[in-house]
């Protein structure tokens, strides 16, 4: 880096900036990704929208309309050229502008993967915790199987299980998650609970699996061995001495699964009828509605670059080690 | 249906009561089926997207039939099995000078949601904007069919066609037809209809409370309504099983005989004129040959069809758009029916060899894709190579649909039997699937269309339906029966030939 030639070095200040940078990079060129998917897609939202009733000169004026007869490259420099203004223009199916068909999507997305990360966090990382104390018990091993079970199954199934059984045969929950007359907390409460259940069963497996290799590989360090030699029980060594040094880990393992709670969010979201961003997206493919699968596919890759760097950078603050410059490196 | 007693004797005193009025009298009232007021209906349709707008000439889908059976009304309305005419906004209609001239008298004291008397003037902008410059309504070429319209007072409509139409009350029944305020710029849900939108959100849901002043007095029972856009039939089903939903729309076939057990849900079936059919194209080869496209007609076992596919649900088409149970059906007609011998020697005739290719896909309904596989195994018994290929469903409408030479189709039920032969099968029409051109068929619908006497008028028809049958590039085996879910609260449901009730299940029904 320029900075560090001139400077005294700063390597948080450094990653802060790297990450910036290649992060938007990355945005940028997701942007270019998504937009030439779509285009390759048979069909556009002209033929979409009209479906059956498409006749040769209805396609060309709406095409037109739309403003499809431009060359691609330039329809996604213009788009790119509002987005960079904060401009998403306007859905092409609706003609309403993309924040305002994208903004309650968002909140009610965010609600539900919030509602999955507030159960799935403390109960995957507890339940990877305990598995590491009592390492080899029943436990360990039941927890070892239902994790393997759930990582071999696909979400759907979970979501379609679930609705069977809470929704269809005994009639618990709604199996369309969608907020009836006056949507109170208890209503929202009733269609959140079956996607949220679904997404902590989903995605407890490989967190609670994470957190239990991290806390084990401590525990196979020397100060650890030192502690056992020196007699201290198991407890007090995994809660004093290896939780502590394996917190880096953990909380790396904590961002990761929240940004592929993310990805479930989308399939859970399916499943349930759920309005949320993940629906739209799929909805908004399936009519080619460019400007709309444009901002969706931005904000997803906005989430997961953010919470990538959010976890190795949480990752270098609690671990000193990062946080000073190698020494000895070449110079 | 077996399992429909206690909805179809209610039905059936509605029914029997209808057939008694003409058609120019207000709504019946039903003493004895003692509907009572109150309670949420939650209606499950699909062909909702977050793209949607209140602009009635974007209706174009089950949901927004139904959304505007529940907020709005058309002049006339089309009820039952036997598609009768009823009024809507119009109390009565009459037509004269070879159909071209319609008269339709407005309903008295008729308000729209915001307390705006309903009038000439509105119903005139209602139809004109299907016309206008920018719309993309499936109704604008019968708005486009209008030559001029004014008022003579303010509850008597005239319209002046520019060709003779007998079927035009049948097609303002359609419901992108609806009537809003004269003027409307901003769409925004103020209608005529028993219910006025409360909450509307795009491809989730839309919520309406009952418009206390409805100018139809025994209907609108529930005093809320939700429509749910439940796309997906899956979701649909288990809404419907779970109690979420009380009017499921198109239930999955194969799926309806695991339902049928269910407690406290029953389930009606409509015979609709919607079909899945095969496309030849009869101005390019190897389709131009008559033989060809009769021997394919000939090869393909519509019991078959009708057993496997729509579970014995349904009837057997004759390679026309009209169905055995539409007044119009032309019973007397040859039926073209499963023959291995003489498909197999009008193929040798045709004297094409090699393989068929059929495209399908899901785009053109499940059901096109299975019966494309049936009808490769039926043809093979009569030597007639079919090689099946399954087309993605993104873009089918605009890559496959109308080019490919052999391909399947789907139409959905039209208000009148005459628009379906126009829009599908007349010389130059924008909807023609198949191609085809006979001049014979063209000059039948158009003299029938202006003919005022009924039995001469259905002769015509017939003709029509002949020519087509024996000529034309379309095979339509089957039309399936749709089954729809009613949970048993829901009292007072008469299936029609279209979605929900002829899309207006909302102010039918009362919840027990």
């Amino acid at each position: 880096m320029l900075a560090s030639a001139t400077h005294r070095p700063a390597p948080i200040r450094d990653f802060v900036v790297s990450r910036v940078v290649s992060g938007l990079v990355s945005l940028v060129l997701i942007t270019a990704l998504v937009f030439v998917g779509t285009a390759l897609l048979p069909g556009d939202t002209a033929g979409a929208l009209l479906g059956q009733n498409a006749t040769p000169a209805a396609l060309e004026a709406l095409r037109r309309d739309l403003g499809l007869d431009q060359p691609l490259v330039q329809r996604y420099l213009v788009w790119l050229a509002g987005a960079l203004r904060g401009d998403f223009g306007t859905s092409l199916a609706s003609g309403r502008a993309v924040s305002e068909v994208l903004l309650p999507r968002l909140a009610n997305s965010l609600l539900l993967a919030g509602a999955g990360a507030v159960f799935l966090l403390p109960i995957a990382i507890g339940g990877g915790i305990l598995a590491a104390i009592w390492q080899g018990s029943w436990f360990d091993r039941l927890i070892g199987f239902t994790s393997m079970l759930f990582l071999a199954m696909p979400a759907f199934l979970v979501g379609y299980i679930l609705i069977y059984v809470f929704a269809v045969r005994l009639g618990w929950f709604p199996s369309m998650s969608v907020a009836p007359f006056a949507g109170g907390t208890r209503a929202w409460a009733q269609i959140l609970t079956l996607p949220v259940i679904s997404l902590v069963i989903i995605g407890q497996a490989h967190t609670m699996k994470l957190t239990r290799t991290a806390i084990l590989s401590v525990l196979a360090s020397d100060y650890v061995l030192m502690a056992e030699i020196k007699g201290i029980s198991r407890r007090r060594i995994i809660l004093r001495h290896a939780l502590p040094n394996a917190l880096s880990p953990i909380l790396s393992i904590s961002i990761l699964t929240i940004a592929y709670l993310i990805v479930d969010v989308v399939v859970i979201e399916i499943v349930f009828s759920y309005p949320g961003l993940g629906k739209l997206m799929v909805d908004s493919v399936a009519y080619r509605d460019l400007t709309v699968v444009q901002a969706c596919g931005l904000l997803f890759a906005l989430v997961f670059i953010t919470m990538n760097f959010l976890a190795d950078l949480l990752a270098m603050l609690v671990n000193p080690r990062q946080r000073v410059p190698a020494r000895g490196a070449a110079a | 249906m077996a399992n429909t007693k206690n909805l179809s004797r209610r039905g059936v005193l509605r029914a029997a009561g209808a057939l008694g009025l003409i058609a120019a009298m207000p709504r019946p009232v039903f003493a004895q089926a003692a509907p009572k007021r109150g309670g949420t209906l939650s209606i499950g349709v699909e062909g909702a997207s977050t793209g949607d707008t209140l602009d009635p000439r974007a209706f174009n889908s089950p949901y927004w039939g139904v959304v505007s059976g529940t907020i709005y009304n058309t002049l006339v309305e089309v009820h039952g099995p036997a598609n009768e005419l009823r009024p809507g906004l119009a109390r009565s209609w009459e037509g004269s000078d070879g159909g071209k001239r319609w008269v339709f008298d407005l309903v008295e004291g008729a308000t729209f949601h915001d307390g705006r008397p309903v009038t000439a003037a509105d119903v005139i902008y209602s139809l004109k904007i299907h016309n206008a410059e920018d719309s993309r309504s499936n109704s604008r070429s019968i708005a486009a069919g209008i030559a001029s319209m004014s008022a003579d007072s303010p509850t008597r409509l005239k319209i002046d066609l520019a060709e003779g139409n007998y079927f035009f009350p049948a097609m303002v029944s359609n419901y992108p037809l609806c009537i809003i305020p004269d003027g409307t710029k901003k769409f925004d849900g103020v209608g005529t209809g028993p219910y006025k939108i409360s909450r509307f959100v795009p491809g989730e849901v839309i919520e309406a409370v009952r418009h206390d002043g409805y100018f139809k007095k025994d209907a609108a029972w529930a005093d809320q309504v939700v429509i749910l856009a439940a796309n997906d039939p899956a979701a649909r089903a288990s809404a419907f099983q779970s109690g979420q939903i009380q009017i499921a729309n198109g239930l999955d076939t194969r799926t309806a005989a695991l339902l049928k057990s269910l407690p406290n849900k029953t389930l009606v079936s409509y015979r609709g004129s919607q079909f899945v059919g095969f496309n030849m194209l009869a101005d390019i080869e190897p389709f131009n040959n008559p033989d060809l496209r009769m021997a394919l007609k000939l090869a393909i076992d519509r019991q078959d069809v009708l057993l496997r596919i729509y579970g014995g649900q349904g009837r057997v088409g004759n390679d026309t758009p009209i169905p055995p149970n539409d007044p119009l059906f032309a019973a007397g007609i040859k039926q073209n029916s499963y023959d291995p011998e003489r498909a197999a020697a009008l193929y040798k005739k045709s004297g094409h060899t090699g393989p068929l290719r059929l495209s399908t896909s899901d785009a053109a309904t499940v059901p096109a894709v299975d019966m494309a596989a049936l009808f490769r195994e039926h043809a093979a018994r009569a030597g007639i190579q079919i090689e099946v290929v399954r087309e993605p469903a993104d873009g089918y409408w605009t890559n496959v649909w109308a080019k490919a030479p052999f391909h399947a189709t789907v139409w959905g039920a039209r208000p009148s039997a005459d628009m379906i032969l126009t829009t599908a099968y007349s010389t130059g029409s924008p909807g023609n699937d198949t191609h085809w051109s006979n001049k014979a068929f063209d000059t039948a619908i158009a003299a029938a269309r202006t003919q005022a006497n009924e039995a001469k008028r259905k002769t015509l028809y017939a003709d029509a339906q002949s020519i087509l049958s024996s000529d034309g590039g379309v095979i339509i085996p089957v039309f399936g029966d749709v089954i729809e879910g009613i949970a048993n609260e829901v009292q007072g449901y008469v299936p029609g030939t279209q979605p929900c009730a002829n899309y207006r299940c909302a102010e039918q029904v009362w919840l027990a």
